[in-house]
């Protein structure tokens, strides 16, 4: 019995290790991820390659659903993007399942901008 | 007063008769005396002969005679004379012959003494008796309970005839059970001892044989057990008619025409045991007019009727218009939305009733009195879909030619839930990345095709853009911004300055932070 119970237990804390460290891996995949993109699609904007919104945030999907590459669903809104003013922030959600068969989520929000001195 | 003379002479005759019989009796001289004349005891098979001569006393006398003894009596003509007879130990009369021609049985005689007389009484062992105990057992519903018991005392060593009840209405006798035998009625044997029988009666049965046609072999047979309190279901037939409904039995009972409807329980009909109905089926057409209804993409096409006997032309993809937003193949029908498999194939033809038996198997119809409409959906293959974006390639590794077609394709997404497509690429050439300049916009064509040969087109724009870019420069920092980091913005940052500017950013970094 005490045999069974000291299993069950590693078996247990084996899972919560793998829970965790799936959760911390894609936190930390993701945020890389959209950091990189953000900034891929800002410096384009800087480099007047983008000249639109729409191309805007397409850069930047399209930049961040190519670095992530777990398996997982992405789920992506705009809070702004603007190429003139100089902004782009996103919520991004990401939807996983971890080691046990549990659903889990995941959400980075992430805000960057072009800063400028001001000219009257 | 006719009948009254006849009386008078009747009795005058009578009385004329006794006179002349007395005239001729004589007085005997040796009155008391004994003529003793005694055979004695002899063996005739196994009952043992004693021959008695009887003497009265009186005229009206009772003689009781002591066994062993041979007696003779002389009296009075027309005498009274009873006799009755001592049994020794161990003996009963077996019966008394009367003058050696009439049989008397008894251990008693009363006569009346006309002339001389002479009794033998033939005397046998007393038999030793046997209880026979019976119980009438009735069985039902695999049980069984006493219906009756009783008890008789058999002599032994005689031959005892089992002796069968009679069973209530409804009821035969099944069989006996005597130490170990089973017997049947006219079972006997020699009582050796007490002996415990046992009989059982069963309820009367009536076998329904089913058949499917008249002429037909039988389906199956079921025995109806006679109760008047209760009612059993028939069976269905195991053997379904297609496109027919079964309606219940029909069949003749005692010359009788009946008819059990379906599901109605029926009473068993009193008759002997054994009795075998014969029944056959009703049936009756599950429709008339048999309508295939087409639905896909939120529109229904309703086809036109089909006879119970006709065959069914199912539809072709020309044959309705579904004007569907998504493109892809249509690969035939199912009786249920959302259904990759199909049921049938387009423009196939199948039998109405085959179609009906199908659908009903499957609970997808609607009927309508004698009209039956089956829906069809359309099930078909979804056309992949492509999603790709501006690409921005350097100049540089295009001019070293590393921009190679998969690298291109490993740009593109395609969605397919049926297939794993690989993306082509038209109008790709290497020498228009080779030699490509800064700026350069190359408009290439992705195509996906999938296992069913659904093709999907989307026209791709990628950018070569060159090192340091003869873009033109935007002035400023790229960087991260929190609520946090708010107050790092500089005192001349158009995001402090610019209320408009500052109040869109306090609204992104607060919006992100809600999160």
């Amino acid at each position: 019995m005490l045999g069974f119970m000291c299993f069950l237990m590693f078996v247990v804390g084996v899972m919560s290790m793998l829970t965790v460290d799936a959760k911390y891996s894609r936190k930390n995949e993701l945020e890389v991820a959209m950091m990189s993109a953000m900034k891929y699609a800002m410096e384009g904007v800087l480099e007047e390659r983008i000249q639109t919104d729409e191309e805007l945030e397409r850069s930047f999907q399209n930049s961040l659903r190519r670095q992530i590459t777990s398996k997982s669903e992405l789920s992506v809104d705009m809070v702004e993007c603007d190429v003139k003013d100089g902004i782009l922030s996103a919520k991004v959600k990401e939807t996983f399942t971890y080691p046990t068969g549990k659903q889990g989520e995941l959400t980075v929000n992430k805000t960057i901008i072009v800063d400028r001195e001001h000219r009257e | 007063m006719r009948r009254k003379n006849i009386y008078w002479a009747f009795g005058i005759v009578w009385v004329c008769l006794l006179l002349f019989m007395q005239w001729g009796i004589k007085a005997d001289a040796s009155s008391g005396s004994r003529n003793e004349f005694n055979l004695g005891p002899k063996k005739e098979g196994e009952a043992i002969l004693f021959v008695y001569h009887y003497k009265l006393n009186d005229f009206t006398g009772r003689y009781e005679h002591k066994w062993g003894d041979g007696a003779a009596y002389v009296t009075e003509k027309l005498s009274i004379f009873e006799l009755v007879v001592n049994k020794p130990a161990g003996y009963e009369v077996a019966f008394m012959k009367f003058d050696g021609v009439s049989t008397l049985y008894g251990d008693r005689a009363r006569i009346v003494m006309l002339t001389d007389h002479r009794i033998d009484v033939y005397m046998r062992p007393a038999p030793k008796y046997q209880q026979m105990v019976y119980y009438y057992k009735i069985q039902k519903n695999g049980g069984r309970k006493l219906f009756s018991s009783r008890s008789e005392m058999v002599s032994r060593g005689s031959y005892f005839r089992v002796p069968f009840i009679t069973p209530p209405i409804g009821w035969h006798v099944a069989y006996g059970y005597h130490y170990g035998t089973i017997f049947q009625e006219g079972y006997g044997y020699t009582v050796g001892g007490d002996n415990v029988l046992e009989i059982y009666m069963d309820v009367n049965r009536n076998y329904v044989d089913f058949h499917l046609e008249k002429e037909g072999g039988q389906l199956g047979r079921q025995t109806l057990y006679y109760d008047s309190e209760q009612k059993v279901k028939l069976k269905e037939p195991e053997q379904q008619k297609p496109g027919y409904q079964f309606m219940g039995w029909k069949g003749e009972v005692f010359g009788r025409e009946v008819f059990y409807p379906k599901d109605e329980p029926v009473m068993a009909p009193y008759s002997d045991d054994g009795h075998v109905i014969d029944l056959y089926p009703v049936w009756e057409k599950e429709f008339e007019n048999l309508y295939v209804e087409y639905n896909g993409n939120g529109v229904a096409y309703k086809s036109v009727a089909y006879g119970f006997a006709e065959q069914c032309k199912l539809a072709e993809e020309q044959t309705y218009d579904f004007s569907f937003e998504e493109e892809g193949k249509l690969l035939g029908w199912s009786f249920w939305p959302g259904k990759k498999e199909t049921d049938y194939l387009i423009g196939e033809t199948v039998d109405a009733i085959e179609l009906f038996e199908k659908a009903k198997k499957l609970g997808a119809y609607k009927r309508r009195g004698k009209d039956v409409t089956i829906s069809f959906y359309v099930v078909r293959d979804n056309a992949p879909k492509i999603l790709v974006y501006p690409a921005y390639i350097s100049l540089a590794e295009a001019q070293e030619g590393k921009i190679t077609k998969e690298y291109l394709c490993s740009l593109i997404k395609i969605r397919d839930e049926d297939d794993a497509i690989v993306p082509t690429l038209e109008g790709y050439e290497e020498t228009l990345f080779i030699n490509g300049k800064d700026k350069d916009v190359l408009t290439l064509t992705v195509v996906a095709k999938d296992s069913r040969e659904n093709v999907s087109k989307e026209e791709w724009t990628v950018f070569l853009v060159g090192a340091g870019g003869k873009h033109g420069r935007r002035e400023g920092r790229i960087r991260f911004i929190s609520k946090e980091y708010m107050g790092t913005l500089a005192e001349n940052s158009v995001w402090r300055k610019d209320s408009v500017l500052q109040e869109e950013l306090l609204r992104c970094v607060n919006e992100c932070r809600e999160l």
